[in-house]
């Protein structure tokens, strides 16, 4: 294995091996040259899992040649409408998840996921309500009694608007019975952003992935009061938004999408491919690293639940106003 | 004292001649990417990361320091050079560091350039190994409020550049803040101005209009009088060292970028241009000969350079004392500890003594290197400068337009180039500044999102500005700023009419 | 051929320009529907401000354009010419690029702006052109595995 990773990281490096090195590769894989689209910068949470897919794959000998492109903007719709349109020679998959779905819905998107075939789900991160260590808020009942009290007092920080946490937010306001527009939300770029706003105490509090924010709780610098996962599992000393009597279950997954045009035959051989990769020790090992969770759900599976998360999210945004 | 014995024994491990050889290909790697524009530090280690993972965790990041350091040493290249930023960091450098180049004095730009970065990130890398802490603590104190205020404290930054005629002046900054409200609208989702365009609605990019109205915008212009006027452009004019008025003139701008740089470059939303900015200003208003700002002042080269790369250091601090990534390249660090099994987050220095201590004494070793490397490579660089002048121009189209596409890979960006381009054309026809275009569109979505966010905060209570102290010295600094000018002026009438 | 007066004429365009721009980000502004999430401050102020800023600088001027102040007094000489071989250049670039491919769609933008300065032999400019994006290409695709484009005419006709 690193003798191949020491090969190809050489080829990336020296120029002059350039034109003659063509890497010779084991001859049974059976997806030569696929290309992996991540509709986003380097850096984040998609181009994180095309460039983790395009390893194991290559490394458990599934897969040949695997390239990973970065088509970045709009919530991955540029990508997506890309993947939809582009004549391609190689096999291409595209790697979106929820707040793709969200972000056709509010730009308006043209391409949709109708016009793409859903592949695999593959993994998800639940969502967690944190506040600074030092907020009065102790609970999560805490925090309901003074957002009911006067809803524009909290201020809900978290990612973009219409995404993931923003639709987590309203579903709770809605469960506990206040409007979902009356939610004072913050919208920040994420990541460190995010997480420096609510350390330095600026927002009420603060909402994203459980893995992106766990270093801060043992530190002991942020407070988690729920999370959104079915169960405690993640972390035991954390109640669940369904014990304290709000009834949702809520993951930002992540899964990989093949063009329309792909044939009954290769749907299922891919299928096939991607659970022999989601089942290697690798992976596992990988998702163990990375703070995500497994969601991982085969072709068909995939494509009931998208059919039922897409009408969800809809009926979400039109609540706020972002999407009709 | 703990932290000179642990400083010491990262020493003891960077030094290794194994280190010492990833280090050496990271800055190389590093350098390259900077010199070609689009693609950043983020992408490179990105792609890289599969790559290393056979090796030690101290050597790769060893490596991705080279490059991350590395990058910001060549961002300045096109910049002076070719006029053709490749990240936003380095758009300031363009101004007179390309002025600079067309005088034959190129190989002074870049040498300034690459000893303020060596200062910068010397004294970035100091900071970094012994006030981290205490500077991530100040980071945090700043809340929409404050980085309001900040974003108003950059914006003063035009009247460096605004020209002879205010109206002009005013009305690029204006045209800038107009291309900034492009795209969808971060508190609301709500697309602005993107006429149905997805690749709109992320806005226009920064570094596409810097190199259409500067790169584009200029070959245009000279194409138009290529005729008329047998303008010089000299690849050296006497040295190729610095004199020592060079020196003198460039010293005092290197410390004081750095200490611009490092701070805002901790702040988590600060932003690679806004020190740049800052540092422009300054050495504008503190120059014995302002009026050569613009036409080729070596301070304006040394200050922004020097502030951009103190930056990169501050950058490191957040991620390094409480693990927070404050920018696309840092996430790709932080994905990176995560593959090693490290757990970053403020017990990094805890958990993994060798290896962070390891890393920092890297890029004082990075430092040298890149030193090394740089100013031999300066005397090299200014000879492209000598290509006939029809090859040149053609030259700077091709990086230009490389640059432009390879930003989000998307043909969309380069007809946005044109456009801009021809607008850039424009506004030199009618003697039009092009610098507060692009001022005014890096701010003006900052102040907004974060006047709003600020506002949405206090429900709307405007007295946010004044009652945070941070925020309202801020914004009394940037009035005083603003204003100073024009009131040291009047008295001055005044005082030679009584 | 610009005169000292087509410069002025130059100017109050681009003052009437701004001004119409204002207007047009107004208007725009106005006719797109306010969501219904909650905003203190909504997404329409900052348009409104800068719409109003755009206008006011544009008035300022047309009025300086009238005045003597005006830039190149004494006149400014263009060659539309050689500015339109340039602008045509990047449209080609960006019209075929994706087609035909890096290399030759740059090759020929190179050529062409070389010839907008005054190079007159088109062999060595495209040969010069068409080297210089063949090294661009070989560093960035195979050495840094970024994609450039390699022409989806040619990738079609390869895959039949």
């Amino acid at each position: 294995m690193s003798f191949l990773s020491m090969k190809r990281f050489q080829r990336a490096l020296t120029l002059g091996a350039l034109v003659a090195a063509t890497l010779t590769q084991p001859a049974l894989a059976e997806m030569k040259g696929l290309e992996i689209i991540a509709p986003a910068s380097p850096g984040g949470g998609w181009d994180q899992h095309a460039r983790a897919a395009q390893q194991v794959l290559q490394n458990q000998g599934l897969a040949s040649g695997v390239q990973v492109s970065n088509i970045p903007g709009a919530g991955g719709t540029i990508g997506l409408a890309q993947f939809v349109t582009a004549k391609r020679r190689n096999p291409a998959i595209l790697v979106g998840g929820q707040i793709m779905l969200g972000a056709i819905l509010t730009n308006k998107s043209a391409v949709t996921l109708d016009q793409v075939t859903p592949l695999a789900r593959l993994t998800g991160e639940y969502t967690v309500l944190a506040v600074p260590a030092d907020s009065p808020l102790k609970s999560f009942d805490d925090l309901i009694a003074k957002f009911k009290a006067d809803p524009g007092s909290v201020s809900w920080g978290g990612g973009s608007a219409g995404g993931s946490d923003q639709i987590l937010a309203s579903l709770i306001a809605k469960a506990v019975g206040v409007s979902p527009s009356k939610v004072n939300y913050i919208a920040t770029a994420g990541g460190g952003e995010l997480l420096a706003s609510a350390l330095g105490g600026h927002l009420t509090l603060a909402m994203g992935g459980y893995s992106e924010f766990q270093p801060q709780f043992q530190a002991g610098k942020l407070r988690a009061l729920a999370v959104s996962s079915p169960s405690r599992a993640l972390d035991a000393d954390t109640p669940t938004l369904k014990e304290k009597g709000v009834d949702i279950e809520f993951a930002n997954w992540r899964g990989m999408f093949m063009p329309a045009t792909l044939k009954p035959a290769d749907k299922k051989a891919y299928d096939e491919t991607i659970k022999k990769m989601v089942e290697s020790d690798e992976w596992r090992q990988l998702l163990k690293q990375r703070g995500w969770v497994s969601l991982y759900q085969g072709a068909d599976d995939f494509a009931a639940f998208l059919a039922r998360e897409k009408q969800d999210v809809a009926a979400v945004l039109s609540d706020l106003g972002l999407a009709k | 004292m703990e932290t000179l014995a642990a400083l010491g024994h990262g020493f003891a491990v960077a030094l290794l001649p194994y280190n010492l050889m990833w280090c050496a290909v990271g800055v190389t790697v590093g350098t390259a990417i900077g010199v070609l524009p689009g693609i950043g530090p983020a992408l490179t280690v990105a792609l890289l990361l599969p790559v290393t993972y056979g090796l030690e965790p101290t050597s790769a990041f060893i490596m991705f320091c080279g490059i991350f350091y590395g990058a910001m040493y060549g961002g300045s290249t096109t910049s002076i050079l070719l006029n053709t930023p490749g990240e936003s960091g380095s758009i300031v450098t363009a101004i007179d560091g390309h002025a600079m180049a067309r005088q034959g004095r190129g190989a002074q730009a870049l040498a300034t350039a690459a000893i303020g970065s060596f200062i910068a990130g010397t004294f970035g890398t100091l900071a970094l190994t012994f006030v981290a802490p205490l500077m991530v603590k100040l980071a945090l104190l700043f809340g929409p409020a404050e980085y309001f205020a900040l974003m108003v404290l950059a914006l003063t930054t035009v009247t460096a550049v605004l020209g002879d005629s205010l109206a002009r002046g005013l009305a690029s900054l204006f045209l800038g803040l107009a291309f900034g409200l492009v795209g969808i609208d971060m508190q609301t989702g709500q697309a602005r101005l993107a006429f149905g365009v997805p690749e709109l609605l992320d806005g226009i990019d920064t570094v596409v209009v810097a190199v259409g109205l500067f790169a584009v915008g200029e070959t245009l212009y000279n194409a138009a009088r290529f005729r008329f006027e047998s303008e010089e452009i000299l690849a050296l004019k006497g040295s190729k060292w610095l004199r020592s008025e060079d020196w003198s003139r460039s010293w005092r701008p290197w410390l004081r970028g750095t200490a611009i740089g490092f701070p805002i470059g901790a702040l988590p939303a600060g932003g690679s241009e806004i020190p740049t900015f800052l540092s422009y200003l300054m050495e504008k208003r503190l120059a014995r000969k302002p009026e050569e700002f613009g036409r080729g002042a070596i301070e304006a080269v040394a200050g922004p350079e020097a502030a951009n790369n103190a930056s990169a250091a501050g950058v490191l601090a957040p991620l390094l004392a409480l693990g927070l990534p404050t920018s696309a390249t840092a996430a790709i660090m932080l994905a990176a500890f995560q593959q090693y099994g490290l757990q970053p987050g403020p017990t990094l220095f805890d958990t993994s003594p060798e290896l962070v201590w390891g890393m920092i004494a890297s890029l004082y070793v990075g430092n040298v290197l890149l030193l090394a490397l740089n100013l031999p490579l300066a005397g090299v660089w200014v000879k492209l400068l000598a290509a006939p002048r029809p090859w040149l121009y053609a030259g700077i189209l091709v990086f230009a337009t490389l640059g432009t596409y390879t930003l989000n890979n998307n043909v969309v960006d380069l007809v946005i180039l044109w456009a801009v381009g021809f607008l850039g054309f424009g506004m030199r026809v009618l003697n039009v500044p092009v610098a507060p275009c692009v001022v005014g569109l890096i701010l003006g979505p900052m102040m907004e999102q974060h006047f709003r966010r600020a506002l949405a905060i206090s429900q709307g209570d405007l007295s946010v500005f004044v009652t945070h102290p941070i925020a309202a010295g801020l914004l009394i600094v940037a009035v005083a700023l603003a204003l100073g000018p024009f009131i040291l002026r009047r008295r001055q009438r005044r005082a030679s009419a009584g | 051929m610009t005169t000292g007066r087509t410069v002025r004429v130059g100017e109050a365009v681009f003052g009437g320009g701004l001004i119409a721009l204002g207007a047009f980000i107004a208007v725009e502004t106005a006719m797109t529907p306010t969501l219904a999430a909650r905003a203190v401050v909504g997404p329409a102020l900052f348009p409104y401000a800068v719409a109003g800023c755009l206008a006011a600088v544009g008035a300022a001027l047309l009025r300086e354009s009238r005045s003597a102040a005006a830039p190149h007094a004494q006149g400014l000489e263009l060659d539309f010419h050689a500015l339109w071989l340039v602008a045509g250049a990047l449209a080609i670039q960006f019209f075929t690029l994706e087609a035909v491919g890096w290399i030759p769609s740059a090759a020929v933008m190179f050529a062409l702006t070389a010839r907008a300065f005054g190079a007159r032999r088109w062999t060595v400019n495209l040969a010069l052109g068409a080297a210089l994006a063949a090294v661009v290409y070989v560093v960035f695709t195979l050495g840094l595995d970024l994609n450039l484009p390699l022409g989806s005419l040619f990738e079609m006709a390869d895959a039949n």
